[in-house]
């Protein structure tokens, strides 16, 4: 057996640090130190080893689990959003006394599963990573106090999420059957096209299910904006972000079997517009912020499967890289939201109203999320989907870089809606309670909104990093 | 397959539609289990007919009697009530809706299984136990070691969700 610790110095670190958390949770002695004030620091040191294992290399454990540049790229992407969402989350006011050191435990845990699974070369493995990480998340949804909300949207996630990955196992067992094996290595070898392996591509499209339903892609969004609803606003960041990097690594991985022009490859094209104008047309309806945050999540997906259908190297960084500015921008969103609703109601639109007046820092950040999120320079976004046309264009798949394209104009309308409410709405909110204005509240919109600029106006740096984990991909 | 083979896999397959029938249609949360384990019985013999006899018993040793008999002492601890909203009949069109549904992914899937079936065994190939639960402990020791994290997390997890419950 090979296992070189070495390697696996980012998991090994987080880990650590849900070893720790989890005996603080059992027992909470009198001296420990709360767990919200250390694990911040710890977090730091979990991203600090993920940057130190940046160009590790190599195959464990009998080839199931692959060390390398892409698996690298997204634990970096897991440790860094897990430090915001832990960050994020210390000021959680619908959270009881007493349970924070179990929520960050299944926050770890579900951080640490979502690094197995960048890693997983193996059908079963990668199955397994994506339900420790979902697990862990169906424990924190309905630990918002004690409203119907939480509890609806747990239900909910829970039992959706449980017939999506049964769906998932099931279509497992047919690849088995047809291919014989579960290692993403052997079966690229394979053909998966339609004529020469129906049963295997029956399979295929029922596995990936699963992850589409992690990803919100359309047919599997429905739980979405009720989940995020339903959610404590510091939960929705943590699940409306992270888990959506897991279930774009996957999709990188598979790239692999999904060749263009393959019928599957075609199938999941038509799902990505699908999913990008439903996504856009129902946003456009929503009064809550969250919900339509839900929504433009669904969209997202669509956009980010425009890189994954290209079948080259530049198609899947450009998928990686939008990946990560998706993380980067939503977690800036979702900051502002839980800094103005300091006692965790959820936002209705019209609560933003005036914004610039109470707190023009939270103002401008949220000025900038939006414009990300639209997709306009010199913000982040403009270059992820920058990215994704040119790396999309001319490979058989025009009308989805034209959908994506169309899209994006639909979407200007209700992102830009969030900024006219900061701007322009007069100030009728004087019973609400003060957005929350603290040095941590501003410095953290603040260098989250430094981020998606700095992506955006140098973003060479990493989409480099980003297109030498897909080269790797393709040997 | 020979007649003998037809006529176990037919009555498998009875125990278990039959057991399926029961364990969702039934008033009594006692009696749909008891539908669950004929069901899980009915599977296991599948495993019999497939030549995989370990399979089999394990089936029977942990879905029936530790995790049936779990569901037991839980329904026995909770005290369910008979009379709650669900043990109201369904009215028709929900079930009809529900039966439609159910049916759905084998109409789909069914066809496709018979216009192409795949490549197979004419008998099932025997397996050593050896040769199981070598490839349990090499190549898939890391999925192997994953199954009980999860275990671990959903029990924790459990634990947690119930303690809420407790002291409202």
């Amino acid at each position: 057996m090979n296992l070189d610790l070495a390697l696996l110095v980012p998991e090994c670190a987080m880990l650590l640090l849900v070893a720790v958390l989890f005996v603080q949770a059992l027992s909470a002695g009198p001296v420990s130190v709360a767990a919200h004030r250390w694990l911040p620091l710890g977090a730091l040191a979990v991203t600090a080893a993920a940057v130190a294992g940046l160009s590790a290399d190599g195959m464990l454990l009998w080839d199931a689990y692959k060390v390398d540049a892409l698996s690298q790229f997204f634990k970096l992407c897991v440790a860094g959003g897990f430090c915001i969402a832990v960050l994020n989350a210390t000021r959680q006011p619908t959270l009881e006394e007493g349970k924070r050191a179990d929520y960050f435990l299944f926050l770890g845990v579900s951080a640490w599963g979502l690094m197995l699974l960048a890693s997983s070369a193996e059908l079963v493995t990668l199955y397994l990573a994506l339900e420790l990480s979902s697990y862990s998340l169906y424990v924190l949804i309905p630990l918002r106090g004690r409203t119907r909300e939480g509890a609806e949207a747990g239900v909910k996630y829970i039992l959706f999420g449980a017939a999506a990955t049964a769906i998932s196992l099931y279509g497992l067992s047919y690849i088995m059957a047809a291919q014989q094996t579960t290692y993403i290595a052997a079966l690229a070898a394979r053909d998966w096209s339609w004529a020469a392996s129906p049963m295997a591509v029956v399979g295929l499209s029922l596995f990936l299910c699963g992850m589409f339903y992690k990803l919100a892609l359309f047919p599997f969004h429905f739980w979405c904006p009720d989940v995020y609803q339903g959610a404590s606003n510091e939960t929705a960041a943590y699940v409306a972000t992270l888990p959506k990097l897991g279930a774009v690594v996957v999709l990188v991985r598979l790239a692999a079997v999904l060749h263009p022009g393959l019928e599957i490859t075609t199938a999941i094209a038509w799902l990505g517009v699908i999913s990008m104008t439903f996504g856009n047309l129902c946003a456009l309806a929503q009064k809550d912020v969250k919900r339509m945050l839900g929504f433009s999540s669904v969209a997202h997906a669509g956009y980010v499967t425009v890189g994954l259908v290209s079948g080259t190297a530049e198609g899947l960084a450009a998928a990686a890289f939008y990946a990560l500015v998706y993380v980067v921008m939503n977690l800036l969103c979702f900051w502002v939201v839980a800094r103005v609703a300091v006692d965790g109601r959820n936002l209705v639109l019209s609560d933003l109203n005036g914004l610039h007046r109470r707190s023009p820092v939270l103002a401008f950040a949220l000025g900038v999320g939006a414009f990300a999120l639209v997709g306009l320079p010199p913000t982040a976004g403009f270059m992820g989907k920058l990215f994704l046309i040119t790396a999309a264009w001319n490979h058989g798949y025009n009308w989805l870089v034209i959908a994506l394209a169309l899209n994006s104009a639909i979407a200007i309308y209700y992102y830009l809606s969030l900024v006219r409410h900061a701007y322009t709405e007069p100030d009728e909110n004087a019973s609400l309670p003060a957005p929350d204005q603290s040095a941590f509240s501003l410095g953290g919109a603040v260098a989250l909104a430094a981020a998606t600029l700095v992506l955006g106006i140098v973003p060479a740096p990493l989409f480099e990093k980003a297109v030498k984990a897909g080269m790797a991909l393709f040997g | 397959m020979e007649t003998p083979a037809i006529l176990a896999f037919g009555f498998y397959f009875l125990v278990i539609v039959v057991g399926c029938f029961m364990a969702v249609g039934s008033a009594s949360l006692v009696r749909a289990l008891v539908g669950l384990v004929a069901t899980l019985l009915g599977v296991a013999g599948m495993y019999l007919l497939l030549n995989a006899p370990f399979m089999a018993f394990m089936q029977i040793l942990i879905y029936v009697g530790a995790i049936c008999v779990l569901i037991f002492f839980a329904l026995m601890l909770a005290r369910a009530d008979a009379d709650g909203d669900e043990a109201d009949p369904a009215p028709a069109p929900r079930v009809f809706k529900g039966v439609l549904a159910a049916m759905l992914p084998g109409a789909l899937l069914a066809p496709i299984l018979l216009l192409h079936p795949t490549a197979s065994h004419l008998l099932p190939p025997d397996v050593p136990l050896a040769d199981l639960g070598r490839r349990l402990m090499e190549d898939y020791v890391l999925p192997f070691e994953l199954i009980s994290v999860v275990l671990l997390i959903s029990m924790a997890g459990a634990v947690l969700l119930v303690w809420e419950r407790r002291d409202k």
